[in-house]
């Protein structure tokens, strides 16, 4: 049994070779025989962020991030893009831990990232395509309050002080779109073992909250967070379809997939003499429906979850331990054109997880509600933007202000503030000293 | 194509009525620039010069898809400049009856989000055009306008019929216009310049057609000037390459298909 399973991994490690060599190959070689990609995009970013409780400079990234697509032939098109980070800061560009072997970053030193950001081919003809490649699978229709959008891995080393959110991870993997009548089938897998990355301890927005940590000192792990060994690609992959179609001006779709969690478990770990603390993602299912539609100058939003083997820590006899328990979400939104320009995004989602013998070390309950207040000025030039957070049932938020400036086609100039207010151990409270006023200024060509 | 025969026939026909009776009843001259001819599938590259009252000047550049169909206008806009907007994909469904849908591509997030329908008075993507001018294409939708006018006018060295409209209390709110004073061009049944007044009857927007051309029988006004006379700003709108497309693949104007981004041009 041993050798077959051997014989299977390294059957398996020459065919993702091969898929990434293939892809490489056709990329590399359009681009040789001069067939120029139709896009190059590059954006290159600076952020620099203040703490309000320390006044410390705790924010300075660098980020630069070029990207080519090509055309390649009737209905296939390339898609190539780098991210490459540098930051002297203590907010950190995050674990690599929890990257599998195939997606570890090309350059990993704590100060400095190089890494392949998305690397595709996809053919289309008709309604139907498939797509190879490292990608992402974006499904669910919520903004940033993820109910049944669990399928792809994302970063978290700013906790959720992004403009992007999620801001997604992609994976190796292959999907496929094809429309059925009525119906779109979407199917993905992701050979990719990835997990979501994290801040690395003593970073800035290292999980600090008692809900997260359950108590445990994370220290001793030389400033780096652990996570289980990513390279089982095959059982630890992510699989799963998405089956929707419209209704009216609506479309309703329900999907299913199984894979590893979004929400790490802590596992103690005893080498010798000192325990370790280790972050593991045991795989889950996931069965959820989502719906969206127009109304006039709304759009309305719902999804629903189960997860019915939520892995969560569990207090048995003071001690840390692990179990399965079913895991309910839910979430409503709405965006508004309301009068005067102001567009208007507010949510509200649910996370619950079941009753059991145990004690969970979080709470049963979370709710979350959203609101996201926006309006452009002088031929949208300058956009104000105010986005609240808040857990009502913790009474803990964060608050983010900001103004954004187009200096011109090129550059933008954006200043704000990420405010986090409430108890210490509170998702959100927990970063209340960790508040900060931030200006960003972004080039593209 | 029949259709499109008709309608030019009758455009012909109008033009020719018009050079021989001079005035014209308001309401005729309305309902025939509404059925001017179009082109059911029409691709192009749309560029918008972007000018403040101080000179400062921006660029956009989009693919455009368009499709007049029985019952339903489809717009896809893909954005290939600046950069920071490159692969920007809007589309619209403006149903001739029912609500409108609209979605938004934004390359940063990977997804394809249902947006609200705006309202035909809101500014499109920082230029003077409102989503209701892309909608209207220069025509004037009859139910949303009370018209006067048709009298033949005399514009550099060309004979040209007046058009005024006023909006009804229904379309003032949702247009953001009270009302419009347009110069119609009798063979195209363009307006070479409209001037519209804001809700409250102050002068707003001067819109000058600067290039007409027939495209497979229809006519686009391929190059335009949208003045805000309030604010000084100014939008210049040029359409390039423009094709007709009798064979246009739909798919690419559904909202599955908008993270696709621009369609080649050849």
């Amino acid at each position: 049994m041993r050798l077959t399973l051997g014989k299977f991994r390294a059957g398996w490690l020459l065919v993702r070779k091969a898929a990434l060599a293939a892809i490489v190959w056709s990329l590399t070689s359009a681009a040789i025989a001069g067939l120029a990609p139709y896009s190059i995009t590059t954006e290159l970013g600076y952020d620099l962020g203040m703490e309000t409780h320390s006044q410390d400079v705790s924010l300075s990234r660098l980020t630069l991030q070029p990207q080519a697509k090509w055309r390649l032939g009737k209905g296939w098109r390339g898609e190539l893009s780098l991210r490459m980070e540098w930051a002297d800061d203590d907010t950190g560009l995050g674990t690599t831990s929890n990257y599998s072997s195939i997606s570890q970053p090309w350059v990993k030193a704590r100060r400095a990232r190089l890494e392949l950001d998305k690397a595709k081919l996809s053919w289309r003809g008709g309604r139907n395509r498939i797509t190879i490649g490292k990608q992402v699978a974006a499904w669910g229709v919520l903004d940033g309050i993820r109910i049944t959008d669990r399928f792809d891995p994302v970063r978290r080393r700013d906790f959720i002080f992004t403009d992007t959110r999620p801001e997604r991870i992609a994976r190796w993997g292959l999907q496929t779109q094809t429309q059925l009548n009525d119906w779109r089938l979407d199917t993905a897998i992701a050979l990719d073992p990835t997990v979501s990355q994290q801040a690395n301890i003593g970073d800035r927005f290292a999980l600090q909250a008692v809900r997260y940590t359950h108590g445990l000192s994370l220290e001793g792990t030389n400033g780096y967070l652990e996570t289980d060994t990513r390279n089982r690609n095959v059982q630890d992959a992510t699989v799963g379809f998405r089956l929707g179609r419209n209704l009216g001006t609506g479309r309703f779709s329900l999907m299913a997939f199984n894979g590893p969690t979004t929400d790490p478990v802590l596992a103690l770990e005893r080498t010798g003499t000192t325990p370790r603390v280790k972050l593991q993602y045991p795989k889950r299912s996931l069965i959820g429906i989502s719906w969206d539609r127009t109304l006039g100058s709304m759009v309305l939003r719902a999804e629903t979850a189960y997860i019915p083997d939520q892995p969560i820590n569990v207090i048995v006899n003071s001690q840390l331990t692990q179990t399965r328990r079913g895991r309910w979400l839910g979430g409503l939104g709405v965006d508004w054109n309301a009068p005067l320009g102001i567009f208007i995004n507010a949510q509200l989602g649910a996370d619950h997880i079941t009753s059991g013998q145990a004690d969970l070390a979080r709470p049963q309950t979370d709710v979350i509600a959203t609101l996201r207040v926006q309006r452009h000025f002088r031929q949208a030039g300058w956009k104000l933007q105010c986005e609240w957070i808040g857990s009502l049932s913790d009474g803990d938020s964060v608050a983010r202000p900001m103004v954004i400036r187009e200096l011109n086609d090129s550059l933008t100039f954006t200043l704000g503030a990420d405010l986090a207010f409430g108890a210490r151990n509170g998702q959100f409270g927990q970063f209340h000293e960790r508040s900060r006023g931030w200006a960003r200024i972004k080039v593209s060509w | 194509m029949k259709r499109l025969i008709t309608l030019t026939c009758l455009a012909v026909l109008f033009a020719v009525t018009i050079a021989a009776n001079a005035d014209v009843e308001p309401a005729l001259l309305a309902s025939n620039i509404a059925d001017r001819p179009t082109n059911l599938g029409r691709t192009g590259e749309m560029h918008f010069t972007l000018r403040n009252a101080n000179g400062k000047q921006r660029v956009r550049a989009a693919v455009l898809q368009h499709a007049d169909l029985a019952d339903m206008t489809k717009l896809a806009i893909h954005f290939t400049a600046p950069a920071a907007i490159r692969d920007t994909g809007f589309l619209s469904h403006d149903a001739d009856s029912g609500p409108d849908q609209s979605w938004l591509y934004l390359p940063a997030t990977d997804r394809v989000r249902r947006v609200p329908a705006s309202d035909r008075g809101d500014y499109f993507m920082g230029t003077d055009l409102t989503y209701g001018d892309l909608q209207d294409n220069f025509k004037f939708q009859l139910e949303d306008w009370v018209f006067t006018g048709g009298t033949e006018q005399q514009h550099k060295n060309e004979l040209l019929l007046s058009l005024q409209g006023i909006a009804t209390d229904a379309a003032r709110r949702s247009l953001g216009y009270r009302s419009f004073t347009a110069l119609i061009d009798p063979l195209t049944l363009f307006p070479v310049q409209l001037n519209y007044t804001d809700e409250d009857g102050e002068p707003l927007k001067r819109v000058q057609i600067l290039k007409q051309e027939q495209i497979d029988g229809a006519w686009i006004a391929t190059r335009f000037a949208v003045e805000n006379l309030q604010t000084g700003h100014q939008t210049i709108i040029e359409l390039r390459n423009v094709r007709t497309d009798s064979d246009m693949d739909l798919t690419r104007l559904e909202a599955d298909a908008l993270d696709l981004g621009a369609p080649d041009l050849g």
